[in-house]
């Protein structure tokens, strides 16, 4: 079979055709000198004259033969013209205003100032996890933000927790970014590549999660002609097009991906029926679609929509007896008016929903079951004004009402749930962004935002953020202060994080959480090649939010066991990075430091929450060995990060079996919590990816593994008992759930 | 063969998971004892007792624990070592009987060698009684009837079943079992429970019991069970035992016990 299949490659490496479309699909931004975004500016490829115009939150798409030359023009700023001889997008155009003097236009492929932009051009620098490529993993290789499991489906920024982390599509929260298993996001990067993290001096428009906003612009599609793409991999299989709906006026872009490793699972799990000791596959699939419309009303209008479905379902059968089965579904989307009245104003008007649920049914000794709903309307309209030369404006206004419902499994009828909490609020915004450039180097940015929470508690807040950033030639300094609140907290399953963890909002009597970040910057880059950055954080967290550890049953209230605590997070990143022709490096490392302190837990000692990385190392290297073949390779080094150790074991009783006293049962006696810190973990993947065009189609194979040198990296732990003469002996384990899987992947675009 | 190359793909990328031994690290000092006493209307007393041990220590459940145990119940009773035993469980003994009637609390007493004093109280349960059960062959379960007890506090139950097969070196096919807090039923409310169980079709009999228990022992098994899976697998979420015994880890509760075993002639 092997045979055959090494046979079949060398064959299509033999027989393939030579010649490549050079058409590229170059994708980047526009900014003003004061890192704002520029919306209208009329991009021309003077080559092949094909132009554009960059939409409100300055990004833009051109197709144009490379090397090109495109002209930049705005009526507020200075014509620039730009050589671009390599598609490394997306890349950013600052341009200069007419009253200043900058000596030329810069471009750079990450902006400074604690923000950090992914493309699907960056995605692609790294090897794709199993074949599947992903924004989240992606972010994840940036400085100040790792991941801390191969099950987990969370990111955590400088030391905050993963539901600390507001998703957004176009600037609206209504993304929920995590499909069952943490294999890959909901979030397809063929739509939603271009992305901006902000880890520090955020907008005043992003408020209520204390640690991160990830902003991902929909991909507005093709408004000139239709294009698809099938990509077929080991975990899942995807079709996509893009397209006008209307020529030269309104696009759309769609993807749908399903996996079906769950059928594979099936049948593997029946060879295991009369095994004693069966070691069942979880049987997990998901599917997600994926939808975006973009429409050029007329000059003046623009609207858009985007919208998002998912859905998946995990058996997991642990013995004979137990098994757990988990639904999860998500629905969410958005409608965007923008309204361009003059080239210095423009008002965006949003409204969206989302809507998710997730059903849970363990059967077993304890049949748990109970399904969680929540589901939100929001609204929001935004101004922004360019008041004089030196001084624009964002402001606008919120307003979102959410629903969080839980139920448990009735106790008459199993199929039914009953609804057990219901708990909803509003939570009304108002926001003012002020951008002034001081003089040539500095550039001042202040703003504050205001809620107020009306749900078992009212609340009010105000943020403020202020950011001051010096410019000399392609060095920048900055330093940034932003307060950031947050009502929601997340009542966990399992000790990682998934999406059927209940959100939970502000109880009666608890205040809202609150952190002060505070942050500095360096970034400077030398020529077009090398890119180096520092940094430094410290955030103050107040009334954070935790679960007391107790027992669950049909009856428990949240409630009970909510408790507030505080903590901090500090730490410092450097990251270097080496764009030269063909070699693309890149190289950062992260120190920080995470406590949490809470009167119920640890008898009030602070502790290292399970996910404090203390050392991060990340190594990118991808080399374009020809035009048609990509090597990308990626080492990753983290800390091991603390779980929780039982103390002592005991012998309990099993009084459930029909003959008393059959089958004791060693029971773990726990007292402390993050008290066990796991060993190191590091990897490398590697990929080799192989582009190749037919008449019409285009073909990229890709074939990878993921952890080449199988480093045990431990995924969760457990314990096994060693009986030897009567006596027995603990011994904790780790298990590996990803160890060295090779892959390969088809896309063909046409 | 297309099933032997699925299964040979997931072998390979799953099932061969790899598993490492992890060093045990002194975790901190872990003292005192773990302490279980069920009592049951009409069967003699026992109590478990034992040391807990750290996680480094390897556990001998034959070491003997030198502790001065009593139990009130119409009189005092002392509770004696059973002398080589080699299991924890039932190493104090006393082989009075539990009245099955006119007693509504039992006290636990018991001191250490240390000089501690560890105390405990439990209510007695209200007898139980299946009022109705059957098993269905066609949709594979098992369903009882009962009625809830008068006194709100006493409405926790254990429903287990278990799928038997007497020609099979392990006789059990499969057992399931169910608890379950009807503490908010009102005081003689008829309740209908069913378990369903697949391996029913191929039993020759199916075991079914009711227990009627304390709160405090509904919370002590529940937790038990959370214990117990968080040691499977770091993945779930620990949590402490939930003991009603002052100054010891463990529970001194009481429950009574209906059984019944349905033969496959008797299958519906």
């Amino acid at each position: 079979m092997v045979a055959r299949m090494v046979k079949w490659f060398v064959i299509l490496l033999l027989f393939i055709p030579v010649s490549l479309d050079a058409q590229t699909i170059v994708m980047g931004k526009v900014i003003a000198n004061s890192g704002e975004p520029v919306s209208g500016v009329n991009i021309y490829c003077m080559d092949n004259k094909n132009g554009t115009t960059t939409d409100s939150l300055g990004y833009f798409r051109l197709e144009c033969d490379i090397p090109c030359t495109l002209e930049f023009s705005h009526i507020n700023y200075k014509s620039e013209t730009y050589k671009l001889t390599k598609s490394d997008a997306p890349f950013v155009i600052t341009l200069r205003n007419k009253h200043n003097n900058l000596k030329e236009v810069v471009v750079r492929a990450l902006p400074a100032s604690g923000r950090v932009l992914s493309s699907i051009k960056n995605i692609e620098r790294i090897p794709a996890i199993l074949g599947e490529q992903d924004i989240l993993k992606y972010l994840a290789t940036m400085p100040g933000i790792v991941t801390t499991n191969a099950l987990n489906s969370g990111i955590y920024v400088r030391g905050g927790n993963s539901n600390e982390n507001g998703f957004l599509i176009n600037n609206m929260v209504i993304a929920y970014p995590d499909h069952l298993t943490g294999i890959l996001s909901t979030f397809d990067p063929y739509i939603l590549g271009n992305s901006t993290l902000f880890k520090s001096g955020f907008p005043a428009r992003y408020n209520s999660f204390l640690s991160s906003y990830i902003n991902m612009r929909p991909d507005p599609g093709n408004k000139n002609k239709h294009e698809g793409e099938v990509t077929i991999g080991l975990v899942s299989s995807a079709l996509k097009a893009k397209g006008p709906l209307l020529k030269n006026h309104t696009s759309f872009a769609v993807s749908a991906r399903t996996s079906y490793l769950q059928h594979i699972s099936k049948l593997y799990n029946r060879s295991m029926k009369d095994n004693r000791n069966p070691n069942y596959m979880p049987e997990y699939s998901f599917s997600d679609i994926t939808a975006s419309i973009d429409s050029r009303l007329s000059d003046k209008w623009k609207a858009s929509a985007f919208g998002l479905f998912s859905i998946d379902h995990m058996k997991m059968k642990i013995s004979d007896h137990i098994q757990y089965v988990f639904d999860w579904h998500t629905l969410s989307g958005n409608i965007n008016a923008s309204y361009t009245p003059t080239s210095w104003e423009q008002w965006d008007f949003q409204f969206g929903s989302k809507n998710t649920y997730s059903e849970g049914d363990a059967s077993g000794s304890i049949p748990m079951g109970g399904g969680n709903r929540h589901y939100a309307l929001l609204g929001q309209v935004s101004y922004a004004r360019k008041l004089s030369d030196n001084i624009n404006i964002n402001t606008g206004g919120k307003f979102e009402y959410s629903r969080f419902e839980t139920a448990n499994k009735s106790n008459e009828r199993e199929d039914l749930l009953i609804k057990s909490s219901d708990k909803d609020f509003n939570l009304y915004e108002i926001y003012l962004d002020i951008n002034y450039q001081l003089n040539h180097n500095f550039m001042l940015n202040v703003g504050a935002n205001y809620q107020y929470y009306r749900g078992d508690t009212h609340t009010h807040t105000f943020s403020p953020r202020a950011k001051i950033s010096y410019t000399f030639n392609k060095l920048t300094l900055w330093a940034d202060y932003a307060k950031t609140v947050q009502y929601l907290s997340l009542y966990p399953y399992f000790t990682v994080k998934t999406p059927i963890d209940i959100w939970y909002p502000l109880a009666k009597g608890t205040k809202p959480a609150t952190c002060h970040q505070y942050s500095i910057g360096i970034n400077q880059e030398i020529g077009q090649l090398l890119s180096l950055y520092a940094g430094v954080f410290y955030k103050d967290m107040r009334h954070v939010k935790d679960f007391a550890s107790d027992i669950q049953t049909e009856y428990s209230a949240l409630t009970d066991n909510l408790i507030q605590g505080k903590g901090y997070a500090k730490g410092m990143e450097f990251d270097l990075t080496l764009n030269h022709h063909a070699l693309y490096v890149r190289a950062n490392y992260t120190l920080s430091e995470s406590k949490r302190k809470f009167a119920e837990i640890n008898n009030g000692k602070s502790f290292n929450p399970p996910y404090d990385v203390k050392h991060n190392v990340v190594l990118n290297l991808s080399y374009e060995i020809s035009p048609r073949l990509l090597l990308n390779t990626l080492w990753t080094f983290s800390s091991g990060v603390y779980t929780t150790f039982p103390k002592g074991m005991v012998v309990a009783q099993n009084i459930t079996e029909i003959q008393t006293g059959e089958n004791p049962v060693l029971i773990p006696v726990y007292t402390d919590r993050y008290n066990y810190k796991l060993p190191d973990n590091h990897r490398l993947d590697a990929s080799l990816d192989y582009k190749f065009s037919g008449k019409k189609t285009f073909y990229k194979l890709s074939i990878g593994a993921y952890n080449v040198y199988n480093q045990s990296n431990p995924s969760f732990v457990y314990f096994q008992t060693e009986t030897s003469q009567n006596l027995t002996k603990i011994i904790p384990k780790s298990k590996v759930m990803l160890p060295f899987i090779p892959y390969l992947s088809l896309r063909i675009n046409w | 063969m297309r099933k032997m190359i699925s299964i040979l793909i997931l072998a390979s990328l799953f099932s061969c998971m790899p598993e490492e031994e992890l060093p045990i690290k002194n975790m901190g000092a872990i003292s005192g004892y773990f302490i279980e006493c069920y009592c049951i209307p009409d069967k003699s007393y026992t109590l478990n007792a034992a040391k807990i041990l750290p996680l480094t220590e390897t556990i001998d459940p034959g070491a003997a624990v030198d502790l001065d145990v009593s139990i009130k119940a119409d009189t005092v009773i002392r509770l004696e070592p059973v002398p080589g035993t080699l299991s924890f469980l039932g190493n104090y003994q006393h082989m009075t009987r539990l009245a099955n009637y006119g007693i509504d609390s039992l006290f636990l007493s018991i001191l250490t060698p240390e000089n501690e004093h560890i105390t405990a109280k439990t209510a007695v349960p209200d007898a139980i009684e299946i009022a109705s059960y059957s098993v269905s062959g066609t949709n594979n379960s098992a369903t009882i009837t009962f009625q809830t007890s008068r006194n709100p506090k006493q409405n926790y139950y254990i429903f287990s079943m278990q799928a038997r097969k007497s020609d099979r070196d392990d006789p059990v096919l499969k057992k399931e079992t169910t608890y379950l807090d009807l503490s908010r039923y009102s005081p003689g409310a008829s309740i209908e429970k069913t378990i369903r169980c697949q391996e029913i079709e191929e039993a020759d009999g199916v075991f079914i019991t009711l227990m009627r228990i304390t709160e405090d022992c509904y919370n002590y098994q529940i937790s038990l069970y959370e214990a117990n899976s968080a040691n499977q697998g770091s993945i779930t979420t620990p949590v402490p035992l939930v003991g009603n015994i002052q100054g010891a880890m463990g529970i001194f509760t009481c429950y009574t016990k209906c059984n019944k075993f349905i033969p496959r002639e008797k299958f519906q």
